[in-house]
């Protein structure tokens, strides 16, 4: 074709495509008259270019990026059956996706090698190799490699997945408290004491290397791989080093924590992993590298022939000495080897942590002295000026449960949400500070809870939500006179007790965040929502396991969220900060924000300042938002301080602090009969104190109690005779919820739950006394569990698919199994050992189902149990129902009908009442073998007041 | 984690150098564009990296989004002297077609040696609706068309390979808006033609 011809086809094209299509035909048979090649031309182009549709309408660069992901980056591939996720992060050695493992049901981390990184064509099977023998390491504190293998040439690592922070970003977020150190420095020890022992070098270990778990657990990761990466990737983070030198005046790379003899080339040996771990020991106590210098070859000379920078004086000259000698140069003066520098760090640890020390006399007789030290602890968190002694008193003290408050921007009124004098169902409330009664906003059946005051003052948002359902609605009602709109619904698929819906104003008043369901099995998102269209935008993309988030709160300048990301769980969860950029959209991922084990929630903005405050633990914190501190204790406020707001600055007036004060006295309550089922007497008060009892379950014998008490100011498990008298202490786990006790048959051990570690997991303790151990520790959500009747298994609960199922372990720890494909809650083994019976829901009535115990199909035995009440017998089957009222979805919604203790006879497969009028009941309840004695769990009295305290700093 | 610092010295390296690199390659320094590809391909891997990231399909409005700032990032005008705006442009687009169909070709090269790894269609079209063309023969076929209609084939360099503008293509060649649209489409469905008969 000539230019002319390729023209005149260019014409005639171009006018062809101006016509309709339908006068085109016409058109080209006179403009083509005599010239049939041509018209065909034309025609064919004119049909191309219909088809084009999006033919190179992107840039070419993004074809490249389509190319890259092709040839680098497997996404959204299977290898194996290992489904790639996403991409984790990415560097010279190579590339880490996050996928799942079909096969069982879980996510890993899989470690792809850049085939650059690999030095020569034995590369891959050397690398094969090593890792192999690391794969064999199995350690608590070691990450697990499951898989080894190769694909299209392609070495790659099947790893656990460990969701938290590398000690360098932990680090690098704040310097280590020497006792904080020694936790992470002995778990690295022990990590590098077992590899060391089955001839496994590390020879890389940095920061960078090392993951904090969420849990606070420290996991050492690729052991063995730096042996097979090529000396040119070493180099090259060496000029990368450099690089970052020049331009940032930073140290970024391995450097700093080569050992001498790896400097000079020379064989190492375990010695090498001791200089290399002292390195590390010693920036995580001082925040600074031990060898420093403004190049990389600077740093290799201090590594060669310099001492370390002396360490500063609040490091503990125990410890100092046992950096310096990891540090010292010649391999033959250090510690020979790392079990050694363990049994040295574990010392000094004791004597920092005495709560940790193993006998349990010791530990009861210790517990004052524990208490104490927790509030030790927490000095370093507080501010050096320790603000003004405030007074908080009431400013609400009504009957039944008032929370939720929100300040008017003027900050004189609170709204807030209250369960009303007849405690029927929970309204917003309206209570202006310093005269009367509060004034009632709303009046409908279902649950009004979450009210937020609009910035201008006109308008307050806040949930209603109806009973037996996950749906709530937004709705909008002016303060003082107009009509309540509903401005959308939202839903939460993480059930209303794990991850209820909260909502917060944009700073600008035009929209809402609010937590709602992003779709079928995915964890619930928060949402901006346009108050004037209701159209909403999802912010947030939580993933599993988290149940979802809530809580949230934006900066008054619009620059920052904070929320509360729920784990998939009763009480768990944690503080996230994420930066908004323009119109609330989200930039980067979001960071965690308190620390794991804190379980924070409720956080509020400072009005004019950068500072949020939270509830944890009972107390309430400050923080910075985005800060390098940790959270500073407010110290006025003692125990049960809940859902913090601080009012608006305003000239000449305090600014106010409103905060909800809330604690119970739950206590454990007795039915006795003379046989299984007969009419008993009413219930009398069994186990009780001041402070909450519950969670009984009856010894073997029948003669001794175990049960969950916050006597000690934490959640622990306790031993009593049934009528409460010779009271012991039998945990010491300084956590906020140790749970659900259940004996072994032989009366001997106790299993129990406990989110002691940030994340719920399955402990056994002997009834002697003695330190509980941990039998799970799968990033999942374990609890409630019950030993099977022959003692050799534990039966309990879990979110290892997702959802809850029953599974069971042996009883001494090891590989679980799981029981069920459907929900399941509280299981419990029939006497005979023959079946395994269990509820749906914890959160509403619920069936009860039996399985047996040598598998097979489920079978529905009765419904309407609450709260997981039911025991079997070899008769029967005791349980607690609430025949009439309204059954509660929240926890300010006390649901209202009367609760019955039933008994279903095997042998008429009828039930009868048993004993009425059991009270307020939670979970769960107990019998004795000869069904004559009945323990169960009631909540007596709560209180709810809001507290306001004047002139708030 | 890994972290990739080298990757991350070189998306920040400014935006001046490369215009410098982009007028020194102009002027027959070949060694301008061993400088440039590494600059290139970070941003590309920066580009997937980001793209990995996205969960749903309704993200891939943000991709559009994603690579106007990966062009910002390499090819900044405003660097530029006014009178050389134009100018700049179309060696930008030159070295970046360059530089891609060069990726391009190592890209199948590596593919037909085995290592690509099965991917279903429906989660190719997910990503994106343009990874089918192929940019080699997309590059021989408008090397083909620039001895029939030279401005064509360069509307064609400036917009697909260059990222730029219609406005800026027609700054750029000195002609109307209107004759750019033409030109494109008309050039379109000629490539399109050429590249389904092959």
């Amino acid at each position: 074709m000539t230019p002319e011809r390729y023209q005149q086809i260019g014409k005639l094209l171009e006018a062809a495509l101006e016509l309709e299509p339908e006068r085109r035909a016409s058109f080209l048979d006179e403009a083509c008259a005599g010239d049939p090649e041509l018209r065909r031309e034309v025609e064919s182009l004119i049909v191309s270019d219909e088809q084009a549709g999006s033919f190179i309408a992107g840039p070419a660069l993004e074809i490249a990026v389509g190319l890259m992901e092709q040839t680098q980056l497997p996404v959204a591939r299977k290898i194996g059956h290992y489904r790639i996720l996403s991409l984790l992060g990415a560097g010279g050695m190579g590339q880490v996706y996050l996928a799942e493992d079909t096969k069982l049901d879980r996510k890993v981390a899989i470690k792809f090698l850049s085939s650059e990184s690999i030095d020569d064509s034995q590369g891959n099977r050397r690398l094969i190799r090593e890792a192999r023998a690391a794969a064999r390491l199995d350690h608590p504190n070691i990450c697990a490699i499951h898989e080894v293998g190769d694909e299209d040439d392609r070495a790659f690592i099947v790893m656990q997945y460990l969701e938290g922070e590398t000690l360098a970003a932990r680090i690098a977020r704040k310097p280590m408290e020497p006792r904080d150190s020694l936790d992470v420095a002995v778990d690295v020890a022990d990590a590098l004491s077992e590899a060391h022992s089955r001839g496994i070098i590390h020879r890389d270990i940095k920061p960078q290397n090392i993951m904090l778990t969420a849990r606070g657990r420290a996991k050492v990761m690729d052991f063995g791989l730096a042996k097979v990466v090529t000396q040119r990737s070493l180099v090259e983070s060496e000029a990368a080093t450099q690089t970052l030198l020049t331009e940032q005046g930073m140290i970024i790379g391995t450097v700093p924590y080569m050992s001498p003899e790896q400097v000079n080339g020379e064989p190492v040996d375990a010695r090498s992993d001791i200089f290399s771990f002292g390195a590390v020991l010693y920036e995580m106590v001082t925040g600074e590298h031990a060898f420093q210098g403004r190049s990389a070859m600077a740093i290799l000379a201090g590594v060669l022939n310099q001492e370390p920078k002396a360490l500063p004086a609040k490091v503990p000259k125990e410890l100092a000495k046992v950096i310096l000698r990891c540090l010292r140069k010649a391999p033959a003066e250090r510690y020979q080897t790392m079990a050694e520098v363990r049994g040295a760090l574990e010392n000094l640890r004791q004597e920092s942590h005495p709560r940790r020390r193993s006998s349990w006399v010791v530990l009861a007789a210790m517990l004052v002295v524990a208490g104490l030290l927790g509030l030790v602890a927490m000095q370093p968190w507080r501010r050096p000026e320790t603000p003004e002694q405030l007074l908080a008193k009431p400013l609400t003290t009504l009957r039944g449960v008032a929370r939720y408050p929100s300040f008017s921007p003027d900050g004189n009124y609170v709204a807030f949400t209250w369960t009303g004098s007849k405690q029927d169902n929970a309204d917003i409330y309206i209570q202006q500070i310093g005269s009367g009664d509060p004034l009632r906003l709303t009046t409908d059946p279902g649950n009004d809870y979450n009210p937020v005051w609009s910035p201008d003052g006109l308008s307050i948002a806040f949930l209603r939500s109806q009973a037996k359902t996950n749906k709530s609605e937004l709705r909008l009602i002016p303060p003082l006179v107009g009509q309540e709109r509903k401005l959308t619904e939202i839903r939460v698929r993480g059930g209303m007790n794990v991850n209820p819906p909260h909502l917060t104003w944009c700073p600008d008043g035009t929209c809402l965040v609010v937590t709602d369901s992003p779709g079928e099995g995915k964890p619930d998102a928060l949402f901006v929502i346009s108050v004037e269209t209701g159209e909403r935008r999802q912010l947030t993309d939580p993933q599993f396991p988290a149940a979802g988030d809530s809580n949230p709160v934006v900066s008054p300048d619009g620059n920052w969220l904070v929320f509360r990301r729920n784990a998939n769980a009763l009480y768990n969860g944690e503080l996230y900060r994420l930066a908004l950029g323009p119109d609330l959209t989200a930039k980067g991922e979001p960071q965690l924000l308190a620390p794991a084990a804190l379980d924070a929630e409720y956080p509020t903005w400072i009005p004019g300042t950068n500072e949020i405050l939270f509830s944890a633990k009972g107390s309430l914190w400050r923080l910075a938002v985005p800060g390098e501190n940790a959270p500073a204790r407010l110290p006025y406020v003692g125990e049960y301080g809940l859902m913090p707001v601080v009012s608006r600055p305003q000239s000449g007036r305090p600014t106010r602090l409103v905060y909800v004060r809330s604690f119970g006295d739950d206590n454990i309550w007795r039915v006795e009969t003379s046989a299984p089922g007969a009419a008993a007497s009413p219930p009398v008060v069994s186990i009780s104190s001041t402070r909450m009892e519950g969670m009984p379950q009856l010894s073997p014998d029948g003669h001794r109690v175990t049960f969950w008490s916050d006597r000690s100011g934490d959640w622990e498990i306790w031993l009593a005779d049934v009528d409460g008298a010779n009271s012991v202490q039998l945990t010491s786990m300084g956590a906020r919820a140790a749970g659900y006790p259940h004996w072994s048959p032989d009366g001997k051990r106790i299993v129990f739950h406990s989110n002691f570690d940030g994340q719920w997991e399955i402990y056994v303790v002997s009834a002697a006394g003695g330190k509980p151990r941990n039998l799970t520790s799968h990033p999942a959500s374990d609890s409630f569990p019950s030993f099977s009747r022959d003692g050799q298994w534990i039966y309990f609960n879990s979110t290892r698919t997702g959802e809850f199922r029953i599974w069971k372990m042996p009883a001494s720890g090891g590989d679980a199994v799981q029981v069920t494909n459907s929900v399941g809650f509280a299981p419990s083994e029939s006497p005979d050992g023959a079946y395994i019976y269990y509820v749906e829901t914890i959160d509403g009535p619920s069936a009860l189902w039996r399985l047996p115990s040598s598998g097979g199909v489920p079978i529905k035995v009765l419904d309407g149990v609450i709260l997981a009440n039911f025991v079997v017998l070899k008769g029967g089957i005791y349980y607690i129902d609430r025949p009439s009222g309204d059954s509660g979805t929240h926890y300010f919604d006390r649901p209202s009908g009367e609760t019955r203790l039933q008994y279903l006879d095997f042998a008429t497969g009828r039930s009868t009442t048993v004993a009425r009028d059991l009270g307020d009941v939670d979970l769960p309840m107990t019998a004795s073998a000869d069904g004559r004695t009945i323990l169960y769990h009631r909540m007596d009295s709560a209180v709810n007041d809001l507290m306001l305290a004047e002139n708030f700093r | 984690m890994l972290t990739d610092d080298r990757e991350w010295a070189m998306t920040t390296t400014s935006s001046h150098e490369i215009t410098q690199l982009l007028l020194a390659w102009n002027d027959g320094d070949q060694t301008a564009l061993d400088k440039l590809v590494p600059l290139v391909y970070g941003e590309l891997r920066r580009l997937a990296r980001r793209y990995m990231n996205r969960e749903s399909p309704g993200h891939l409005l943000q991709t559009t989004a994603l690579v106007n700032e990966a062009y910002m990032r390499l090819i900044d005008a405003d660097q530029v002297k006014w009178q050389n705006r134009a100018h700049f442009f179309a060696i930008s687009a030159r070295v970046m077609r360059r530089i891609l169909v060069d990726f391009a070709r190592r890209s199948n090269k590596l593919k037909r040696g085995g290592n690509a790894i099965e991917v279903s269609l429906d989660e190719a079209l997910v990503v994106s609706a343009n990874r089918g063309a192929d940019l080699v023969a997309i590059d021989d076929a408008l090397t083909a068309l620039a001895e029939l209609d030279p401005r064509q084939s360069q509307v064609v360099e400036l917009r697909f390979f260059g990222g730029l503008k219609d406005n800026e293509i027609a700054e750029v060649l000195k002609v109307s808006h209107g004759t750019v649209r033409r030109d494109w489409r008309l050039a379109r469905a000629w490539l399109h033609r050429e590249l389904s008969n092959r």
